[in-house]
């Protein structure tokens, strides 16, 4: 019988936070499959599970960092397998909207993408996420607001009324 | 808090999850004045549209299914040559065995009055010493307990007998001689500190049997115990007997 070291619900978040990061299923994919294989051991030494979700979260974001340089172009008008590898093709099983809103969020610069994608998953409160980016909370909370701004900016109306 | 700290928290605001004090406060501040609050409005609705989008992502199914084989903890399960050797028929012949090796080795350390790598273990326990307390990052933690943190400073499959386990620990750091790490924790009871270091990385040669080797070095009496490749040193200022009357003290399973 077999224990589960992170949850499915984690995993679920995990491929969430990666794809947010990267703009593409396949890259978000790669990156998390890589972190995982490559950390299997070590994630089994670290017995708190919020300790292992949070060093994992780093490394994954760490490796989506590595991934090919940000698009200044609106995601919407860009070709979507233009913007990260090949991952336009493994991205048309995606909705639309996820499309856009991944390919918005991988535009965005650090550390506003990896604060704002924290911020809508469900894995860590405020205080968590500013620990994680190594911020304190008054720092995170501009970050987070321009953030918001900037996806604003980069989402068309459509999208809101959709 | 006034209208302008309270603005700078808003940020941090998503309803239904636990909220800072401080964004709490801001949050209540911003429900009494009406230009904070429209400002509150839209934030939720961005982020409710938002979060919408991306609760509704699903990984791709052959992704998910290879992630999880590779999340299994199969450190609990044991292996099926582990099962056939703990067997109940295997157990008395397994047990004379170890007795009988553990004999001979242990025989053969004492006449030596000494085993290889205590040289390495002394200078560890030397370099007290020098140490003045402020090196040791504090924790009110059990020496058990400190596992994450040592593999967060770089040493990984921290574990220490369980006789220890709930020693209170005040401080704990990890240090490098020859360049490995050496797990250092300060223990409350004596002022005694703990040592946990890989014994291939210093050359330790002793049976993991569990016992302790009791032995006294400048002023320090030291207890080393070998087990699952790791090398455990408590190390008191006094003498041998100090420290056996210190393991005497400690819970036994």
């Amino acid at each position: 019988m077999h224990n589960a070291l992170i949850s499915q619900a984690v995993l679920n978040e995990l491929y969430r936070f990666a794809l947010l990061l990267t703009g593409g299923s396949e890259l978000a994919g790669r990156a998390l499959d890589a972190v995982l294989s490559d950390c299997e051991r070590r994630i089994a030494q670290i017995r708190d599970e919020s300790h292992r979700v949070a060093w994992l979260v780093s490394r994954i974001r760490q490796s989506c960092m590595e991934t090919p340089a940000v698009s200044t172009e609106p995601p919407q008008e860009a070709p979507l397998s233009g913007r990260c590898g090949d991952s336009g093709s493994a991205d048309r099983g995606l909705p639309p909207d996820t499309v856009i809103l991944a390919q918005s969020f991988h535009s965005l610069p650090e550390p506003e993408r990896s604060a704002l994608a924290l911020f809508y998953l469900e894995l860590f409160d405020v205080e968590q996420i500013a620990q994680v980016l190594g911020l304190a909370l008054e720092e995170l909370s501009p970050v987070l607001d321009r953030g918001r701004r900037q996806i604003e900016s980069l989402l068309n109306p459509e999208f809101f009324n959709s | 808090m006034n209208l302008k700290t309270a603005h700078s928290y808003l940020p941090c605001f998503r309803p239904g999850r636990p909220l800072e004090k401080r964004v709490l406060k801001a949050v209540k501040i911003a429900e009494g004045d009406p230009e904070l609050a429209a400002k509150l409005k839209a934030q939720v609705g961005l982020d409710e549209k938002l979060v919408r989008v991306i609760q509704s992502i699903e990984p791709p199914p052959d992704l998910i299914s290879r992630l999880s084989a590779l999340t299994r903890d199969d450190s609990r399960g044991g292996g099926s040559l582990r099962s056939q050797l703990w067997h109940p028929a295997m157990l008395p012949v397994l047990l004379g065995v170890v007795v009988i090796l553990a004999f001979l080795v242990w025989e053969k350390m004492e006449s030596a009055a000494s085993f290889p790598g205590k040289e390495s273990v002394v200078r560890m326990v030397a370099v007290a010493q020098g140490m003045n307390g402020t090196e040791l990052e504090p924790t009110q933690a059990h020496a058990g307990q400190l596992a994450d943190a040592f593999y967060i400073r770089g040493f990984e499959g921290f574990r220490i007998p369980s006789e220890l386990t709930q020693l209170p620990a005040v401080g704990s750091r990890v240090f490098k001689q020859n360049g490995h790490p050496v797990a250092q924790v300060a223990v409350d009871p004596h002022n005694a500190l703990l040592y946990v270091f890989r014994s291939a990385d210093f050359g330790l040669q002793l049976p993991e049997d569990g016992q302790w080797r009791v032995f006294s070095q400048d002023g320090w009496g030291c207890a080393l115990q070998h087990s699952g490749g790791l090398g455990t040193v408590i190390a008191l200022r006094g003498t041998a007997e100090e420290v056996r009357r210190f393991l005497g003290s400690l819970p036994h399973e």
